[in-house]
Parts: structure tokens; sequence; C-alpha cells
């Protein structure tokens, strides 16, 4: 039985996902009407005793303490918390879960959670990987769009040169171009939790980046409260994952990304980290989607109900084709 | 006076020095900086999900 606490927009989504591959799941929210869920999902206002495994899909701020509450008793448990305080909350609860002798994953929901999967799908086969870098576009649910907005705020982390470094929050700037219908957005650093799983799951990497878009208004207002109440949700989302490293065929640039409503991709990804959990694809203690047993097995589920894009550049001066431009004279080896 | 004349001419003189070493750097990093010419075609192409596999052996 998986349990999923939290009946927003994730939490439903999760419990469908769960539910149409047959499942037994509960939704555990007093708050909600039950019949708001799907068919054959069962409500709860407690998690129940024979759940193998729990989502929290609740606001960020409840997650790390109903996380230790039920790693104490015993159950596994995924989180869909992105806030980086939650994060290092969770990692204190790594030695708890070692001795419960069950996974806790954080970060599965979008970015982090897809990004962190496909960061590590896009480095297998890399001899050494020198950057990661992360871009994410737009929000889910009410709860997700209030944490975009304190994200660009204060100050963030990244990593250079294998160290941890700060960075103030809505500085970096840069262009990044999204799949359609989405297109180029400037992104900037922002107050992530995403640069300390990388970290985490990636420790050899020296240069590790995390952006969010934003827009103007983003930046400007981020310092007061939110002017007007949060959009019921974000419609469209996207994140752009970039791993460059030394492989076989020499320095590679490997680009994929997301694109799809940020809440049903978190939900996806969570669903498909408790079926990872079910089946026993994750090491006991604290981890992150990207230390998931089955790398591509699980990137193949997500993919099958989120649209996943790799970008095929190709450089004027290889098309031969083109003989409108003048060839740029190549660059000396 | 003639102090500050001094001392603005000197400081004018090293703003024109500052700016022509910039412009020089300018024309230096214009002529030879870069990587050759930006992707002018290609972009994001949908995986299937069942390639996947294919992709991956592709990328080793």
């Amino acid at each position: 039985m998986i349990a999923v606490v939290g009946a927003g927009l994730v939490g439903r989504r999760a419990a469908t996902e769960l539910s149409a591959r047959d499942h037994e799941v509960v939704v555990v929210d007093e708050r909600r009407m039950p019949q708001r869920l799907p068919a054959g999902v069962v409500s709860r206002t407690s998690v129940p005793q024979g759940a193998s495994v729990v989502i929290l899909a609740t606001p960020t701020w409840a997650q790390p303490d109903a996380a230790a509450q039920l790693i104490e008793n015993g159950n596994a448990v995924v989180s869909t918390s992105d806030a980086p305080a939650d994060i290092r909350a969770f990692e204190r609860l790594d030695l708890d879960a070692r001795r419960a002798e069950q996974p806790l994953v954080v970060g599965a929901a979008h970015s982090p959670g897809l990004s962190l999967l496909v960061a590590r799908w896009l480095a297998n086969g890399l001899d050494s990987v020198d950057s990661i870098s992360t871009a994410s576009f737009g929000t889910g649910g009410p709860a997700c769009a209030r944490r975009h907005h304190q994200a660009i705020r204060g100050f963030g982390r990244h990593y250079d040169q294998g160290q941890e470094e700060l960075c103030r929050a809505g500085s970096g700037r840069r262009l990044i171009w999204f799949p359609d219908p989405i297109g180029g957005v400037d992104c900037y650093y922002g107050r992530l939790a995403e640069p300390f799983l990388l970290h985490r799951s990636f420790p050899e990497v020296p240069r590790i980046r995390a952006r969010i878009a934003a827009t103007r208004r983003d930046r400007l207002t981020s310092r007061l409260p939110m002017l007007r109440p949060p959009h019921d949700e974000g419609l469209i989302g996207g994140c752009v994952v970039e791993v460059r490293g030394r492989g076989a065929k020499g320095y590679e640039h490997r680009l994929l990304a997301s694109c799809a409503p940020q809440a049903s991709v978190a939900a996806h990804t969570a669903a498909a980290a408790a079926e990872a959990v079910l089946q026993g694809r994750f090491d006991v203690g604290v981890g992150t989607m990207a230390d998931v047993g089955d790398i591509e097995g699980t990137l193949s589920t997500i993919a099958r109900s989120v649209p996943l894009f790799s970008f095929d550049g190709k450089s004027a001066q290889s098309d031969s084709t083109d003989l409108s431009r003048p060839a740029r004279k190549p660059k000396r080896q | 006076m003639c102090n500050y004349d001094a001392l603005m001419f000197t400081m004018m003189r090293r703003a024109i020095f500052g700016m022509g070493i910039a412009g020089l750097m300018a024309i230096v990093l214009r002529i030879f900086g870069g990587d050759g010419s930006a992707p002018q075609s290609g972009g994001w192409r949908e995986i299937d999900p069942a390639s996947l596999g294919d992709l991956s052996r592709q990328h080793e």
C-alpha cells in the first residue's frame, strides 16, 4: 500500500498515477473532500499502519517533521519538498533512516527530482564530468508558486572547483532555451535545493549550477509579500539539464529537457520514486532520484507521461548545403 | 590651481589610456574570440521513451 500525504495538485495526480498502475493507494489529508480524489483511491485522515511507502506532497515546511515521525514508525518516505532548509533537515534524518532500514528519497519532484535523474542518465558513459547545470521554468500549485517567490531573494549556493560558494539570488542571468512553447527565458541563481542534491549525488563534479526562470517583476517584487494570490496552477513548466564532460568521443556537451506542467511532472516523478522504493531500487538512508538503482527504467517510466527532448545543435560551418553564408575559417585544433 | 590642472590632465590621460586598452582588447576578442559559429539549425527533438536505451548506447 502506498500512502500519499496531501491532496493538492501533486498529491492527487500522484495518487491517480499509482492507482492507474494497480497500486493500492490511500490519500491522507483531513482538509480535502473525498470526492476530489480519483476513483478507487481511499481517503484517510492519518497514515495507515500497513503503508509500505509514504509520499509527502504537503507544503514544504511541514515535511521534515512528518518524515521524522514516519521514519520512526518504520515507513519508507518519498518527499517532494524543494526547499533548501527542508533538504538540510532531511539530511539529518539519514542515521534514523538507516537505523529503521528504510529509504528516504528527497527532492522527488520536477526540479529537483526528474532533473537529478536526467543528470545521472546524461552523465552515464562519460569518463569524467566537469559541469552540471540545471534550469527550471514555471510553477506547480500555489505552494510551489510561493516557494518560487521566496527562491529569488536572499542567497543561494553553487559549487565551483568542488567548493560550496554563496551567490546572490537573482544574479547570474543566463538565457536558456527551453523546448517550445516556452522558448528562450532569462534564468537566475536562486535559493534552490538542487545544488546540494546534485553535489550529494555527484561529489566528484567540480562545477554545479542551478538556475530558475524569473521575470523582471519577479526579481523586483521578491522582497515583498506576494502582491496577488498565486494561480491555482502554473500551466506549463520545463527543465533543462546540461552535462559537460569527457567521454569516448572527446569533450561532450549533453542536454536533455522536459516540458510539461510542473505539478504533473512532480507527481509522475514522486510516483516513479515510490514504485522504485517498493521494488527495492533505493538503498536505505537518504537518497535522491540520481541514486535510484535502475536509471533508464525509471526514466522510461516517467517519459511515458512526460515529454522529454534532446538538443541536437548543428553548426553552420558543418552544414555544407548552406551556401548563402561565406564559410568561416575553421578553428585551429 | 596649477596643481589641479595637472591632476585633471593626468586623470584624463589615464582614462584615455584605459579606454584605449579596453578598445584594443575588445578588438582582439572580437576577431580571435568566439567558438566557431552558433548553431544555425537543429534544436529540441522529442524523444520516444522506447528509444532511451538506444540514446544511452549512442552516448557510450
